[in-house]
């Protein structure tokens, strides 16, 4: 035994082979040929990026198509499972509880597009994980990187009472086709694809998506409706309806063909700008879809195109373990009941339902993972799917069996009911692990969580109201398409930074996600329980009726009125007064960076605070004339709040207001060429500066103001880093 | 699957040292002592960085809890089983005998529960009547639950026991098959303090 090994706290290190790389490549002999060929370039390069020979930036695009993604944290990965449409045999459910155990941390995370996520993960093992991965079937191959990610569909698939026909074989069908394709490996960003089986219920989410498909059926014949250049993202955007119907034997060379028009068409310059939705937005949707129909007939004829669907429909059977039966409901436990309610969808087979298991967080640990594939192999015949909303479906239980299985969850902590209630909350990795992160969303979710957990009853009027959490703008998490939505920020008080969110309102993911929120003002991170709690009491008392919606609830009572009633609430306290407002939620330290007492420690608001602020009201301005229609008040508004915050933080540099200056030229000089604002969100301000108002359209004035809120909020965040 | 191809390097070990667990226990001061070690040993450690970031999962029923993730190991706040315990997961870089490799990390597994039960800010009412100990390897590629496992590691555990808890002064049974590692957990047949751990 060595001197090391006995020191408690300083095991030995560097032991393991010259990189300590596992490996594994002779035990997985038997894999899939195309995954092993990946996976021995991977590993290849994986051992040159070790020894040198790999420049950091081509091994990094590398990596990430396998799904091999950096942390914040340096010296662990996280590794992103890409799981089409959330379909998984219980025997691959074993494989990925046993992996998270190994490799990660013990949890496998449940992501907004039904991918399993491990954190943690220490890259030399990473050959070793994607072979035992591939074992089972399952490729990490473009899970991350400039790609197509996982192709996501509705989890009630071929069970939904409202769909037009199962959209499951021509999901994967296009999962397996685009999968190393030739055509869809040279692109400039990621690219997204939902299937939904209906237009109404908010499961596909295709409206977020680059391309959207949505099942139809004419004269006889399936086919979809096809949408593209949908995002969230920063600035969001609606997908547009590139055909009402396209039939079925299309659908592949179209993709394809889209494909093709990312690749020729997508910028590859500006990372921000470089999503398809882009390209839709650059050329039209005209132009767009004459240059997809340009490229088909180029296109050489692909057998798949037609026998993929076939393929995917024999590998996939929807089958019940047992024979259909009825249920007293009303005869069961009050528990049973309420988790009844929320948990439990009818489905279009008659005696069969389908169940939700409500993870927290989208997380589950390999125990609960092993126990309930041990518990499924008594209900259920097909495995599990997982959903966009972070959760797991057991579909086909006969009805009989419900009562048996929420008693046989219960102990497992996996019979939470509230499944796609308000409780349900979806959350970004925010601060945990990723490197944008701002703000904690998953501290702010479980305090959120435990909040319902302990309230839950007080919601039940209001239980169909969906909350969404990102940690930055980029809406991982989805919050544009919440009825209450929440995305990270920062905010400077004197001396310290205060973590803080941005609350949107508005936003649905109802028809797929037809409309998306606006911001309406920041709050401390720990009053965001307040904002729900006053929201939802709001909405319960002054609703005109069951049947409005809180969006419409929103809209109708206006910005004016909902920031009244929210006003107390968005006031940050000192830190000598509040310092709690100073640390995030769950975090065990002070947020952000503390700086020196400077001479504005009496409590004088120092200019750029002061200017921040203007910002601010400025873009509450253009909001609330964006709402009236008053289209160049809205605009100049938005443009003024860019302009004041570029001046509040120029102020920081020296720079006096009544200075003359070329605001642009000096703030990109002093602020986005010395690396300290972002220079994406500085095109904002360049491009506003050259437009015509009266020359934009209705969307492209949203997207005005949605670009000074980024703006300033990117300024609160610069300062904040000061 | 075919042959092994590191030879059965064992490097997976995991250990828990069972607390009780009082009645409304709740581990989220675990949250700052776990980061403010991270700080410390970090920090005495410097300019190596043995522990990179703690990560909460206290959301999760009889989870995993809030760990402290390191470059070999991680160590937690575990709430597996509904119950409590100080849980060390061993990653890699073990060097030794299999009985070797047991005993350093169940040393420091016992060390690390000191530590945190020493601590000013730790939940009162965590120390244990008995010593009870798991020791399992978290690694089914080379030490699947079976026959072949058992051969070769039941020894090692059960001499790692001894030494700890003294020879016929325990009882241990295998992990059952739901656990899905091999291992063993053992119980003093006496009470116990921690500190009497490896002959005090």
């Amino acid at each position: 035994m060595t001197t090391a090994s006995l020191d408690l706290f300083a095991p030995p290190s560097g032991s393991n082979g010259t990189t300590g790389i596992r490996s594994s490549a002779a035990r997985f002999a038997d894999i899939d040929p195309a995954m092993k060929a990946d996976l021995e370039v991977y590993e290849a390069q994986l051992r040159r990026m070790f020894e040198g020979k790999v420049p950091d930036g081509v091994f990094l695009e590398l990596r990430l198509r396998y799904g091999v993604y950096g942390q914040r944290q340096d010296g662990v990965q996280m590794i992103r499972v890409k799981i089409p449409l959330g379909l998984l045999t219980l025997e691959q459910c074993i494989a990925l509880a046993d992996l998270a155990d190994e490799y990660a941390d013990g949890i496998s995370h449940v992501t907004t597009r039904q991918d399993i996520q491990y954190h943690n993960v220490d890259i030399r093992d990473t050959p070793e994980l994607l072979r035992r991965l591939a074992h089972v079937g399952i490729t990490t191959r473009e899970a991350c990187g400039n790609a197509v990610r996982n192709v996501t569909g509705c989890p009630l698939a071929g069970v939904c009472t409202g769909e037009s026909f199962d959209i499951t074989p021509y999901a994967n069908a296009t999962a397996q086709f685009l999968l190393r394709h030739p055509d869809t490996q040279d692109f400039g960003r990621k690219f997204k694809i939902a299937f939904s089986g209906c237009a109404s219920n908010p499961c596909g989410l295709t409206g977020i998506h680059d391309i959207g498909a949505i099942a139809r059926i004419q004269d006889g014949k399936r086919g979809f409706k096809v949408v593209i250049g949908g995002g969230l993202g920063s600035v969001p955007h609606q997908a547009k309806v590139l055909y009402e119907f396209l039939e079925a034997d299309q659908l592949l060379p179209v993709c394809q063909a889209i494909s093709r028009v990312f690749a020729l068409h997508g910028n590859r310059k500006v990372r921000s700008k470089a999503r398809f939705k882009f390209v839709v937005e650059k050329l039209g949707l005209n132009k767009t879809r004459e240059s997809i129909e340009a490229e088909l007939p180029k296109l050489p004829h692909d057998a798949r195109w037609t026998e993929e669907f076939v393929t995917q429909e024999a590998l996939l059977p929807a089958e019940a373990l047992k024979p259909p039966s009825t249920l007293d409901v009303g005869a069961q436990s009050p528990a049973f009941q309420r988790w009844y309610r929320t948990n439990v969808i009818p489905q279009k087979q008659a005696g069969y339902g389908t169940v939700q298991l409500f993870l927290p967080l989208g997380d589950i640990s390999s125990d609960q993972l092993r126990a309930l594939v041990a518990l499924a192999r008594g209900y259920v015949k097909e495995g599990i799917r997982l959903t966009v909303e972070q959760n797991i479906v057991l579909r086909f239980v006969t009805l009989a069996d419900l009562p048996a299985l929420h008693a046989a969850l219960e102990p497992l902590g996996l019979a939470l009911p509230g499944a796609e209630t308000i409780a349900d909350v979806t959350a970004c990795p925010g601060t945990d692990s990723c490197k944008l992160g701002i703000a904690s969303s998953r501290g702010l979710a479980a305090s959120l969580h435990d909040h319902f957990v302990a309230n839950g009853e007080a919601y039940d009027d209001v239980k169909d109201l969906r909350i969404k959490i990102s940690g930055c703008p980029n809406s991982c998490g989805q919050h544009h398409i919440a009825n209450i939505g929440f995305f990270g920020s920062s905010r400077r008080v004197g001396d310290h930074v205060a973590p803080v969110f941005q609350i949107v309102l508005g936003g649905t993911t109802q028809e797929n996600g037809k409309s998306y929120g606006m911001a309406m003002g920041k709050v401390s991170s720990h009053k965001v329980k307040d904002v729900v709690e006053r929201l939802a009491s709001t909405y319960k008392r002054d609703r005109t009726g069951q049947e409005e919606s809180f969006t419409d609830f929103v809209g109708r009572i206006g910005k004016v009125k909902t920031k009244e009633i929210l006003e107390d609430l968005t006031e940050i306290e000192s830190y000598e007064a509040r310092p709690e407002l100073y640390r995030d939620n769950r975090a065990p330290r002070e947020y952000g960076v503390n700086v020196g007492v400077g001479e504005c420690a009496g409590g004088i608001v120092s200019q750029v605070e002061f200017l921040l602020d203007d910002a601010d009201r400025g873009i509450w301005q253009a909001t609330l004339h964006l709402d009236a229609l008053q289209r160049t008040e809205a605009f100049t508004a938005a443009r003024e709040a860019m302009r004041t915050a570029a001046k509040a933080l120029l102020t920081t540099k020296g720079y006096l207001l009544s200075d003359r200056f070329d605001l642009v030229t000096e703030f990109k000089k002093t602020f986005v060429d010395a690396g300290k604002f972002f220079a994406a969100y500085f095109d904002h301000l360049a491009t506003a500066e050259q437009d015509d108002p009266a020359a934009l359209t209705d969307e492209a004035l949203r997207f005005r103001v949605e670009w000074a809120t980024l703006f300033v909020e990117e300024a609160h965040v610069a300062y904040g880093r000061q | 699957m075919q042959q092994s191809e590191h030879s059965g390097d064992l490097q997976r070990i995991q250990v828990k040292v069972f607390l009780e667990r009082p009645v409304g226990f709740s581990g989220d001061p675990f949250i700052a002592i776990l980061d403010r070690w991270r700080a410390e040993d970090n920090a005495a450690a410097a300019p190596a960085q043995p522990w990179i970031d703690f990560v909460d999962y206290a959301h999760v029923k009889d989870g995993p809890g809030i760990l402290l993730v390191g470059r070999e190991l991680q160590l937690s706040l575990d709430l597996g089983d509904g119950r409590v315990a100080i849980t060390l997961r061993g990653r890699r870089d073990l060097l030794g005998t299999d009985t070797e490799r047991f005993t350093w990390a169940l040393r420091r597994a016992l060390a690390t529960t000191n530590r945190a039960l020493a601590d000013a800010t730790c939940p009162p009412g965590l120390a244990p009547s008995h010593l009870e100990l798991e020791l399992s390897v978290n690694d089914r590629l080379d030490f699947a639950p079976g026959p072949e496992t058992e051969a070769r590691l039941r020894g090692p555990i059960h001499a790692t026991f001894d030494a700890c808890l003294g020879a016929g002064a325990y009882t241990s049974i295998a992990l059952p098959a739901a656990a899905a590692r091999y291992g063993y957990v053992a119980r003093s047949l006496a009470p116990r303090a921690l500190s009497t751990a490896f002959g005090g």
